[in-house]
């Protein structure tokens, strides 16, 4: 008897999956997510005369992240993601890579302690651990296939920070005085030894932590964590290594009335940085600092209103590697992926926010021990995030959401200046004011299919006062807005517009290897960016969907040496979660 | 209700008396004077003006200004052609932070010369002039395996191949250094090779670590034309303990056959008209054969092999255009320098 191919396979199949059902074998199953993204940029007619470059490009990709999770017991789970890129225009194999993106281990021991092993997402406070949004980020109203891209391509979600190792976490209930304590422990290693272009092997770079949470009552919940970002100096051949413990403590009081819930929070902690050197007679340079923040929410019971007030103090030398490190970090060579150059002078282009907003490629994953430099076009006040050192004053924000919800409205205020004065005993004095409303006309229209309206606004302002060589008063405002309109339950059509302008002065920060201030940059800033885009989206959930869109950008400098740039896109993508 | 506000704004005032305050004095430098006028206090002046360094004489370069700017030392040989630049911010030049013991930057090397001396305060317009006489060369710090002066290393063997125009010998005609140089070239059309220089050495002093250790060598090619296509050095350092040469029935030296601890590294295309310095830490040199401890450690090295390679123009259809034209990877001064390579010297 011949038995054919096909029915071998068939006959095997049944055969394996009867065995693993009898034995009990492991369960194996799969999720992810595939995308199909293509864009072809183009020179806009404004673009200033250039015969050199290319006028046209377009470049795109398919991918499949294939999450194969196993189960080889109900409380075990091992996941593996396994990327399939083939870039557009690869054949057989050329431009198509295989890659292991995610490796972790999870589980728990006896029901009772958390654990897991391998790549891991880890987030504390805003001031110990802590992935804050990029500056180009927040503002991006019709550009979230874009913020999805940039986000799952760094691991950026939920503010975390991606990182390999081992983490566990439990929790005990007790009889009296407190209600429950949750403990959490980790240990990682954002980097490892790696040999760099001079020929010297930097030092295993290693970020551990413990936090435990106590429930005291139910208003009253305490909070200690603590991370240390530290090298290991024998695994290099430096004679230097550094070490950044951040402890801080958390006291949050919460209670319900009819009409209010009230919750007040209190953080407070300090830090010490300390670079050692192994040369003798060379001192350890230390620097030692200390926050505190007091935030005030209240949130009314039908959920209407929403407000909160808060304080808060970062010293000059607080240092928190884990929760200051930047997504975007100006200091290293950062270019855009297309059109570079510009003009027959083949002129450097600066990065625009559209760069920012559409290349994953520019953004950070690696935690630092000293402070990134930031661009004062896109954030002066807290470039760090909340961490941001060398800031006290106050914040609040307001947030109202009426017309039977179909209107949201928030506004965001902070008011900051320096602890100390940089350069100057005058210090500077920092304000910002952040709008954002949502409209969803169809509710209050009572249309199934109506009009989403989105308006986002950011103003900064920093000042200093003194003599000729201290004053400075720089301003930005960034602004931007989208129409939607359905045309059946999952196509929508949509039209934004955002634009970016800042002018004035400022002095960067010039520091050394160490984190110590030598020196200034006087940098004058005068230019406005923006992007006016349209297209059409077809959404089957939040993560699946196809989007089209067209985009017109570009960039106007007022500085004559600095050729103003204009460009458009065509952009497609289609992803689906898996 | 409104305990709700009194506690929260009773500790906003508390925490704010007692921590929020502001702290004097300011960070980093005075901005007024950074960005204030700009004053020499004291000029440019050089501790001599007539260095030797063959005995370890050094230039030591002082001035001092009114405020930390960006500056820029530059030492021109008026007649080779060489430089040596310093940069630095700093209010002044002074106690021994900038001394020139007669090194380049990149090629060409100093000679006996005069030279001009620039101090440049590029931020603020300003420069300061001074001349020097340079009476002695320099002595550069490391490990001289071969400056081939006065002839090839003790115990040197070379081999070529029966090519055509082949060279593989001393001359004297245009050495990078010195009197002399090694001339490595011809023409093979039926194999890549077309010849090595092996020499023995003795590295037992070297302590520091494989990152910290460079191999520094002048290539010279193009003199007679355009470069042959994909020419290039395959330079192997043995740390076998083998005898060098007890089999004189090989090709060269023994300790770089299969079983012995050989590093290799490849200089690779050498395609420039001229001479060019080639500067490569010993970490940057991939596993030839295993043997050993296979741990590259510089004290252990115990023989250098520089082979000279080409694209045969027979035995590959790749190059044809080799058949016109002559290989040329002639060498001079090979040194092996410790911390730094050879233009990181001071």
């Amino acid at each position: 008897m011949m038995i054919r191919p096909k029915g071998l396979l068939l006959a095997s199949f049944c055969f394996w999956m009867s065995l693993c059902k009898a034995q009990e074998r492991p369960t194996v199953w799969f999720d992810g997510l595939s995308r199909s993204l293509f864009a072809r940029d183009a020179m806009g007619a404004a673009s200033p005369g250039d015969s050199v470059s290319q006028q046209s490009t377009s470049a795109g990709y398919n991918l499949l992240d294939l999450n194969v999770h196993v189960n080889p017991t109900s409380d075990m789970e091992v996941m593996a993601q396994l990327r399939v890129r083939n870039e557009l225009g690869g054949f057989f194999g050329t431009g198509t890579s295989v890659d292991v993106r995610q490796l972790t281990l999870r589980g728990t021991i006896d029901n009772k302690i958390r654990y897991q092993v391998g790549d891991m997402f880890l987030r504390q406070t805003r001031f110990t651990l802590f992935n804050s949004a990029s500056d180009a980020e927040e503002l991006s109203c019709g550009f979230q296939p874009y913020r999805d891209v940039i986000d799952y391509e760094n691991f950026y979600g939920d503010n975390r920070w991606r990182l390999q190792g081992l983490q566990t976490d439990f929790s005990l209930q007790f009889a009296r005085f407190i209600r429950t304590l949750a403990i959490d422990a980790f240990i990682t290693r954002p980097r490892g030894s790696v040999l760099n272009s001079s020929g010297t092997y930097l030092s295993d770079r290693l970020l551990g932590g413990a936090s435990a949470v106590a429930d005291i009552t139910k208003q009253w919940q305490l909070g200690l964590h603590h991370v240390n970002l530290f090298e290991v100096p024998t695994s290099g051949t430096l004679d230097v290594a550094v070490r950044n413990p951040v402890h801080c403590a958390v006291l949050h009081h919460q209670q319900g009335g009819e009409r209010w819930t009230h919750e007040t929070t209190l953080h407070a902690g300090t830090s010490n940085r300390t670079w050692e050197f192994a040369a003798e007679g060379q001192n350890d340079l230390l620097s030692s600092g200390a926050f505190w923040e007091l935030d005030s929410r209240h949130k009314s019971a039908d959920s209407l209103w929403n407000w909160n007030m808060g304080y808060r103090y970062v010293e000059p030398e607080f240092r928190s590697a884990a929760a200051q490190t930047r997504r975007l970090d100006w200091s290293s060579a950062m270019q855009p992926s297309t059109f570079a150059t510009y003009t027959n002078d083949q002129l450097a282009r600066r990065l625009s926010v559209f760069d920012l907003l559409v290349d994953p490629l520019l953004y950070n994953q690696d935690l630092a021990p000293q402070l990134m430099q930031f661009n004062p076009f896109l954030s002066n006040v807290s470039p760090y995030g909340d961490a941001t050192p060398n800031r006290m004053g106050v914040f609040g924000s307001l947030e109202w959401g009426g017309l039977k919800k179909a209107v949201n409205a928030a506004l965001n205020l902070t008011a900051l200046s320096e602890v100390i004065g940089q350069g100057t005993e005058n210090r500077r004095r920092f304000g910002r004011a952040e709008c954002q409303v949502q409209w969803a006309a169809p509710n209050v229209l009572n249309i199934e299919r109506g009009v989403d309206v989105t308006f986002h606004s950011k103003a900064e302002l920093t000042r200093r006062d003194g003599n000729e060589f201290e004053e400075l008063d720089l301003r930005s405002m960034q602004s931007s807005m989208e129409l939607k309109a359905g045309l059946s339950d999952a196509l929508t059509i949509h039209a934004s517009v955002s634009h970016w302008t800042a002018s004035g002065e400022e002095f960067l920060s010039i520091r050394d290897a160490y984190g110590t201030l030598f020196n200034f940059e006087s940098v004058r800033v005068d230019r406005s960016d923006w992007i006016l885009a349209s297209g059409l989206s077809y959404e089957w959930n939040r993560h699946t969907y196809a989007s089209i869109q067209y985009q017109w950008w570009g960039a106007n400098h007022r500085d004559e040496a600095t050729p103003d740039f204009q460009y458009q896109r065509l952009f497609f993508i289609l992803s689906i979660n898996l | 209700m409104r305990n709700q506000f009194i506690l929260p704004g009773v500790a906003v005032c508390a925490v704010l008396a007692l921590f929020g305050c502001v702290k004097d004095g300011y960070e980093g430098p005075s901005l007024s004077e950074l960005f204030g006028e700009f004053e020499i206090i004291d000029s440019l002046t050089l501790s001599t003006t007539s260095p030797n360094f063959s005995i370890d004489e050094t230039v030591e370069f002082s001035a001092t200004f009114n405020k930390p700017v960006n500056w820029q030392l530059e030492i021109q040989g008026l007649s080779s052609g060489g430089s040596k630049a310093f940069s630095g911010f700093s209010q002044n030049l002074e106690n021994g932070a900038v001394v020139w013991s007669g090194t380049s930057s990149s090629l060409p090397f100093f000679e006996l010369e005069d030279c001009a001396v620039s101090l440049n305060v590029a931020d603020e317009g300003a420069v300061l002039h001074d001349t020097l006489t340079i009476t002695g060369l320099v002595n550069f710090d490391g490990i001289r395996v071969a400056d081939f002066d006065a002839g090839l290393p003790e115990g040197a063997l070379v081999w070529r191949q029966d090519g055509g125009n082949m060279t593989f010998e001393l001359a004297d005609d245009n050495p990078l250094l010195g009197a002399g140089y090694f001339k490595m070239g011809g023409k093979v059309g039926w194999d890549w090779s077309l010849g090595y220089i092996d020499i023995p050495v003795d590295f037992s002093d070297a302590t520091v670590a494989a990152s910290e250790f460079y191999l520094n060598l002048g290539v010279l090619s193009g003199t007679g034309g355009i470069p042959a296509t994909d020419q290039f050095l395959n330079i192997s350092i043995s740390e076998s303990d083998e005898p060098f040469d007890d089999n004189q029935a090989n090709n060269g030296a023994d300790v770089f056959g299969a079983g012995n601890e050989v590093y290799r590294h490849q200089i690779r295309p050498i395609d420039w008209n001229g001479w060019e310095f080639i500067t490569v830490p010993y970490t940057d040199f991939e596993v030839k054969h295993e043997g050993g401890d296979n741990i590259r450690t510089p004290g252990d090295i115990t023989a250098i092999r520089i082979a000279c390679q080409a694209c045969p123009f027979n035995a590959s259809a790749a190059c044809p255009e080799n058949a016109d034209r002559d290989v040329q990877t002639d060498v001079d001064f090979l040194i092996f320098s410790e911390y730094t390579d050879l233009f990181g010297q001071e």
